[in-house]
């Protein structure tokens, strides 16, 4: 398998996107959301699926 | 990465703040980076331990991820970058849950234990239109036991307006080399790509998105 891998780069001025950004606040308990992660379920989290290139 | 370059011999630049002045025809730029604790295992070669794995839940269809990232050096001492859609699933998607960092994550070791997020950040034109060009986040971690990501694993700078023709190494957790069980490396110069990104060849599948491309000397 061979994958390209890509980072975000600079555009042309014209096609810049819109910079502006959003956030998120999860707003659980840290300590909840890291005692979710046990073992086994750190071993079963697949790789994420790269988004296409066009 | 014996020859990989942190960007902490770079001299100080302005903080990227300043987006609009750090545009493509600026000139380059870096933030300096940040050592581990002095206690800290000693990483291999081809090893940060500014360098760790994602794990996340997508709503979207219930299912548990991985990715890579990076603690990003700040005043904060608590950031991570990665990439967008490990934080956001793009247009039509939303924003992950159950995310941790795990710097150093090596066969289910936690070196330096499990950052929360506490704050998730990603470019508008990646929630709204899944843009590519802003398939790029940065994470604000809660400290856990006291002590702030960086100040643990340390954290790399950051670079911009370099040329795209750039030897780098690249690090992550590709799912299809043992099992995203391992931080890899992949050394290559980077060329333009058609998107006005960049691009290098390397095998790596899932899982190594987020990871960081650090400039060799």
């Amino acid at each position: 398998m061979t994958a390209w891998r890509a980072a975000a780069g600079a555009p042309d001025p014209e096609s810049r996107p819109d910079p502006a950004t959003t956030t998120h606040e999860p707003g659980r308990d840290p300590a909840e959301v890291r005692e979710y992660w046990t073992p086994e379920r750190l071993r079963d989290a697949g790789g994420a699926p790269m988004p296409k290139r066009d | 990465m014996a020859n990989a370059v942190s960007l902490d011999e770079r001299p100080a630049a302005p903080r990227p703040d300043a987006t609009e002045k750090a545009g493509p025809t600026g000139k380059p730029g870096t933030t300096l980076s940040a050592p581990a604790r002095s206690e800290a295992p000693a990483p291999r070669i081809n090893e940060s331990a500014a360098v760790g794995k994602v794990f996340f839940t997508n709503p979207s269809n219930g299912g548990t991820y991985a990715c890579s990232a990076s603690a990003l050096n700040s005043d904060s001492k608590q950031m991570v970058v990665t990439a967008g859609h490990c934080v956001h699933g793009g247009s039509g998607g939303t924003w992950m849950t159950n995310w941790v960092y795990v710097p150093c994550y090596r066969s289910g070791v936690r070196p330096f234990g499990t950052f929360a997020a506490k704050q998730m950040r990603t470019f508008n034109a990646w929630i709204n239109s899944s843009d590519l060009r802003r398939d790029v986040a940065m994470v604000t971690t809660w400290p856990l036991n006291g002590n702030k990501i960086v100040n643990v694993a340390g954290g790399h700078g950051m670079s911009w307006n370099f040329s795209r023709t750039q030897p780098v190494t690249i690090l992550g957790y590709p799912g299809n080399l043992d099992s995203g069980e391992i931080q890899w490396a992949c050394t290559g110069t980077t060329r333009a790509a058609s998107d006005n990104g960049i691009e290098l060849q390397c095998n790596f599948g899932g899982g190594s998105s987020g990871g960081p491309w650090l400039r060799e000397r």
